[in-house]
């Protein structure tokens, strides 16, 4: 494939489609919680901006905008104008390497698509994509940690020092409980771990462990309850955040409903078979890559439905327990399920028991 | 120009994106947001009542500890990695295998003594 | 989805044009990033210059093909080791940001010295090892002949040198983590019968009775 104006008109539209495909699930995200939260909760919730409430985001996006954001004396400028921009952007960063569909070819013929141009319905296929999620999510722990130190301000500081040992841990096992996918799927290409899970050999079923792991652990990333102490309002007032008004204070907010989105995701692709779906198999209709997009939604939705629901159920875990959890339980059982799934992955690969002497 | 470059090439222009939309929140905000700054909204908000003494308090020292557990596992996450991606092709996978669960065993080992020693509990 | 064999990239004075300017700009930004690092007097300031500096460092690996390498190279220092940095300074009593950071006049040549030194010698080595060497940028994940310099290198390429060359450096890096970990539990040991405090930082926020405070373990 040369390089020309196609190639790059095909790469702007890729970014294009994420962005707005993600802002439109994150203002929905948003709407759809309160409401959930609201019919769990017997209450009636946001019902007054547009039908159903829709636009209430939207309505909340415009106050936090025209609302004057004020940057307190004692702050240091540089870090603190700094901790929204790496809350915001990694956080759709990490959706680059995430596959919404099944590539497919424009205007060229065969399997590799000679003298047309071939669209990866993602952003970049890295060879190395799990370490392309991981490493966003690593640098998202700056945000917290910055914010805190920059706002010059006591809670604001302890917020973000808990915040970033609490993400720095799960991201640990977070980590860990990846390993087992690739280890199964043979790499750290997403597509890759996708096609591996066709014809539905999901990972949720032989690697329930791992993804149960992954799941807690992405609760506590983004900070999500039952795992947001950060923000627990009766200790630390806003937490690392408390200094930010307006606009700063929306992309915070911003941020961890990307953060949900993408770590949807995410799940999505590790362990419930990514684009993959009953209708059609892959590459067989040229409707695939919009039909892979639409189950690759759905099953997000899905997930994302599962956050929520764990946010009105669930009360707020204690710092010791939070850490325990993490140290204890997670990264321990992880390392032994790891081994115990490269032990049969050897297995099936040899096809026979270790020969205890020179085996090799 | 190769696909290889062509994939940074497009995660490069997303992180331009990104940043473009950082940029124009940040000073649609500018433009929007009315400017009446007074002494006491310039102050530290804290938690609502005026802020006393020095806001830096010295952290303790179990933090550094959960960061350098971090950092180890982190880089054992570095070698498993590309141990992972091998594991069902390599030729001789036992060998691998008995060479990875060396090294985790240790690190299992050494979380077991750190966990011994009390150093996971949250005093 | 590949390149035609034998397909022309733009060269000028003999070099790649993309890849060049990208080394030239990452190259500017390192050392634009690396004497902030050095000049500042902020500690945190400093931290994230080093952040810059490193990230300079990664995206060059990327630059050359060593994809896992760059990854490993963010995920590893931007992501952990700076981290551990601010936490480090984050347990000091000395507020940070107003830390006197003067150091000597002699201590500031010795340090200008050895730089130019490290300077020099790696430039020396790499001339002399790599001076010819070109690097190709190959398309997909073709298989690497062993010893050429065809990139990307994938993580599978690294594994088979790890796991089949390189067996005991591999595990001495355990060994070492395992160290680190001893050196954690020393920092902030705590002798359950004597109730001594952590040695390094004893915390401004004291907790009084340790024994109410390990009620809600486990």
């Amino acid at each position: 494939m040369e390089f020309d104006g196609w190639t790059a008109l095909i790469g702007t539209g890729t970014v294009v489609a994420v962005f707005v495909v993600v802002m439109l699930m994150v203002i929905l995200a948003v709407w759809a919680e309160r409401r959930v939260a609201a019919v769990m909760q017997t209450r009636i919730g946001p019902n007054r901006a547009g039908p159903f409430g829709l636009l209430q985001t939207i309505a909340d996006g415009i106050k936090l905008l025209m609302k004057e954001s004020i940057t307190p004396r004692q702050v240091d400028r540089l870090v603190y104008e700094l901790a929204p921009l790496l809350a915001v952007l990694p956080a759709f960063l990490a959706l680059a390497i995430v596959p919404f569909g099944p590539g497919f070819c424009i205007g060229g013929q065969g399997t590799d698509c000679s003298g047309g141009y071939f669209v990866d319905m993602q952003i970049a296929n890295l060879n190395v994509g799990v370490l392309w999620f991981l490493s966003m999510s690593a640098i998202g722990v700056y945000a917290a940690l910055l914010a805190g130190w920059g706002s010059g301000s006591k809670y604001p500081l302890l917020g973000g020092v808990r915040a970033s040992a609490q993400v720095i841990s799960y991201e640990a096992a977070l980590s860990l409980s990846v390993v087992p996918v690739v280890v199964a799927a043979g790499t750290l290409d997403t597509q890759g771990i996708v096609l591996a899970q066709s014809q539905y050999r999901w990972f949720l079923l032989p690697l329930f462990i791992p993804a149960l792991f992954f799941f807690v652990a992405a609760l506590a990333e983004t900070n999500r309850p039952p795992f947001d102490l950060v923000e627990a309002e009766s200790e630390l007032v806003g937490g690392f955040h408390t200094e930010y008004s307006g606009v700063r204070f929306m992309l915070f907010f911003l941020a961890e409903y990307v953060n949900v989105v993408t770590i949807s995701a995410l799940f999505v692709t590790f362990f419930l078979g990514g684009w993959t779906g009953p209708y059609p198999v892959a590459g067989s209709v040229n409707w695939a890559p919009l039909f892979g997009a639409i189950w690759f939604l759905a099953k997000t939705v899905c997930i994302i439905g599962i956050f929520f629901w764990l946010r009105v159920t669930l009360p707020r875990l204690r710092y010791d327990q939070l850490m325990a959890l993490c140290w204890k339980r997670l990264i321990p059982i992880n390392l032994v399920y790891l081994m115990a799934v490269a032990v049969w992955v050897a297995y099936q690969a040899t096809g026979d028991l270790p020969r205890l002497v020179g085996g090799g | 120009m190769s696909d290889y470059y062509e994939n940074y090439l497009t995660i490069f222009l997303f992180v331009l994106v990104g940043l473009g939309l950082f940029g124009a929140m940040i000073g649609v905000a500018r433009l929007l947001q009315p400017r009446r700054q007074t002494a006491a909204k310039l102050a530290t908000y804290e938690c609502g009542v005026e802020a006393e003494g020095d806001w830096w308090t010295q952290q303790h020292v179990r933090y550094y500890v959960f960061a350098l557990l971090f950092v180890v596992f982190d880089i054992e996450a570095a070698f498993i990695f590309p141990w992972a991606t091998v594991m069902g092709s390599i030729a001789d996978a036992w060998a691998v295998l008995v060479e990875m669960f060396v090294f985790i065993g240790i690190l299992v080992v050494a979380l077991a003594y750190v966990m011994r020693k009390g150093l996971l509990r949250w005093m | 989805m590949s390149a035609p064999a034998g397909q022309a990239v733009p060269l000028l004075l003999g070099l790649a044009i993309g890849p060049t300017i990208a080394a030239v700009v990452i190259g500017i930004v390192m050392v634009v990033a690396g004497i902030r690092l050095v000049t500042t007097d902020n500690v945190v300031h400093a931290a994230i210059s080093l952040m810059g500096v490193l990230a300079g460092v990664a995206a060059t690996f990327m630059l050359l093909g060593a994809e896992f390498l760059g990854w490993t190279q963010v995920l590893v220092y931007i992501g952990a080791i700076v981290v551990l940095f601010l936490f480090g300074v984050m347990l000091t009593r000395a507020r940070l940001g107003e830390a006197d950071l003067d150091a000597p006049v002699a201590q500031r040549w010795a340090a200008a010295g050895t730089a130019v030194l490290v300077f020099g010698l790696l430039t020396t080595v790499f001339v002399k090892v790599f001076g010819s060497a070109e690097i190709t940028v190959v398309t997909g994940q073709a298989p690497r002949e062993p010893g050429a310099l065809t990139s990307p290198t994938t993580a599978a390429d690294l594994a088979h040198d790890l796991f089949r060359d390189w067996v005991l450096p591999f595990e001495a890096v355990s060994l070492v983590l395992l160290a680190a970990l001893i050196g954690a539990i020393v920092l902030a040991r705590r002798d359950d019968r004597e109730h001594t405090r952590p040695r390094v930082a004893r915390p401004e926020i004291e907790v009084i009775d340790e024994e109410i405070g390990r009620g809600g373990e486990t």
